[in-house]
């Protein structure tokens, strides 16, 4: 099996023979069975795989003759402990795909701290704007509270008036976020973006995953839920007296 | 029926405001209101009738004594309890309207009694209707709040505060803010809700013509009673 690039180099395809030679000087024509694509240009150009068998021939090595084995997992996260058990188990040398790609996780990290951190200051923004909102609503409605109260809703009704309110507010902010963020994705997703590294890459890779919309929205509602708390809790405190009386 | 004909009681209150200094309002008050009855609280203003009132009605927790609302004690009672006594069993009237401008007459008055869910919505708007029909704004139900005239809207208040059928409805100066025509007429009403409905009237007016023509009239000085 070939990459693609390098079977495009040599013009080989499936069916043909081509001639490989190993570091120690052996030859050997093998058939082109298939060519593959890895999606990473600089991999497809080097890289070709034989049956076992057929290399540790060619090698001329026991059929016990075995230099790496990898280990695929459904879930990556086992990596280091799996790891850490074959090496104990088996005395060989074991290497996680963590720690394998170190660099490249310590990358993402950072960006994903860099976009969290942007999106926890912008709701905090957004959460003081509601608050602020709120608060002034209050001090308008101050007589509408007072009534309210006199004709017998308690302190705990009013709050969940007010609360219900910065809930409305952040289901609407939090839906409509969700809707254009989707939007959002739709376009960048169409946009193209061509790298000669990554051939199959074709437009701005994007992940559509639900886990990333519904931490959106929990934070949200959170947000508006903790900017309503004490603006509601508040409007719960008021004094309907002091407020009939002062007319 | 209650064991005595007493809706409201009042016994050895005291209050005093702390602020700037301690300066005592009312001094051992004690006074009783029956059924039906259409009591007045009259006196010089800074004598402590509407400290009393506002003792009264619940909504003013910082005194000492006890007032008793239909047979319970009401000292120390939670907000909560102190909330739904005031639905049910009591009804306000102020100076000022209070009407909600964002929703209509008709659900103005609805409100308390949609908190007390004690009856369906739709019997709520039938018994709203009818109070609105009694006080001549049937027509106005379905305005703003804020698009009738004074006298109208006190009438609305009125309404407002009968939704839940209470033992007893405060008013505090409702006459207050309206012209003679006006409070001629708030007053009839008043009047025909205690001879007919044998609900309780207790108003604190400064209107002596008002006080007058009340059952029995309190007058109040320096925070004690002087006539009862």
């Amino acid at each position: 099996m070939l990459g693609k690039g390098l079977a495009d180099m040599m013009e080989a395809s499936i069916g043909e023979s081509v001639q490989v030679t190993t570091a120690t000087g052996e030859r050997a024509m093998l058939r082109v069975s298939g060519i593959f694509q890895s999606g990473i240009a600089d991999a497809d150009k080097v890289q070709c795989y034989a049956n076992i068998k057929t290399v540790q021939k060619l090698l001329a090595r026991p059929s016990s003759y075995y230099t790496d084995i990898n280990v695929k997992l459904h879930d990556l996260l086992e990596a280091p402990a799996m790891g850490q058990e074959l090496a104990r188990r088996f005395g060989v040398d074991a290497l996680d795909v963590q720690t394998a790609n170190a660099q490249f996780e310590t990358g993402s990290d950072v960006r994903n701290i860099i976009s969290y951190a942007v999106g926890v200051v912008l709701l905090i923004v957004a959460g003081f704007g509601i608050y602020n909102i709120l608060n002034m609503m209050i001090y308008e409605k101050l007589d509408a509270i007072a009534i309210l109260k006199a004709t017998g809703f308690s302190g705990s009704d009013v709050r969940r008036i007010f609360l219900l309110l910065s809930m409305i507010i952040g289901v609407a902010g939090g839906v409509s976020g969700l809707i254009g963020g989707f939007t959002l994705q739709n376009i960048i997703d169409n946009i193209p973006f061509v790298t000669a590294a990554l051939p199959t890459v074709k437009t701005f890779p994007i992940d559509y995953s639900p886990k990333y919309y519904i931490i959106a929205v929990t934070f949200a509602l959170l947000t508006t839920w903790v900017a309503g708390w004490f603006p509601a809790r508040k409007a719960s405190q008021v004094d309907p007296v002091e407020i009939i009386r002062g007319k | 029926m209650s064991a005595t004909s007493n809706i409201l009681e009042v016994v050895k209150v005291n209050k005093s405001f702390h602020d700037p200094v301690t300066v005592p309002v009312l001094k051992d008050v004690s006074m009783a209101v029956k059924r039906g009855e259409f009591v007045s609280v009259t006196g010089k203003s800074g004598c402590g009738k509407s400290t009393l009132l506002y003792i009264l009605s619940t909504m003013d927790t910082d005194y000492e004594g006890q007032v008793i609302i239909d047979n319970e004690p009401t000292f120390g009672l939670t907000g909560e309890r102190l909330s739904q006594i005031r639905n049910e069993k009591i009804g306000f009237v102020f100076q000022f309207h209070y009407l909600l401008s964002e929703f209509s007459v008709l659900k103005n008055v609805m409100l308390p009694g949609l908190k007390l869910a004690k009856r369906s919505a739709a019997e709520i708007e039938a018994r709203a209707m009818d109070l609105l029909k009694d006080l001549q704004v049937k027509d106005q139900a379905l305005k703003m709040a804020n698009q009738l005239s004074g006298g109208q809207k006190q009438r609305v208040a009125i309404a407002r505060s009968m939704i839940n059928d209470p033992m007893i409805i405060m008013g505090d100066e409702p006459t207050g803010n309206l012209d003679k025509k006006n409070s001629e007429i708030v007053f009839d009403i008043f009047q025909k809700i205690a001879s007919e409905h044998k609900r309780s009237l207790l108003v604190v007016t400064h209107d002596n013509d008002f006080a007058a023509r009340t059952d029995r009239t309190i007058v109040m000085d320096d925070g004690r009673i002087v006539t009862s």
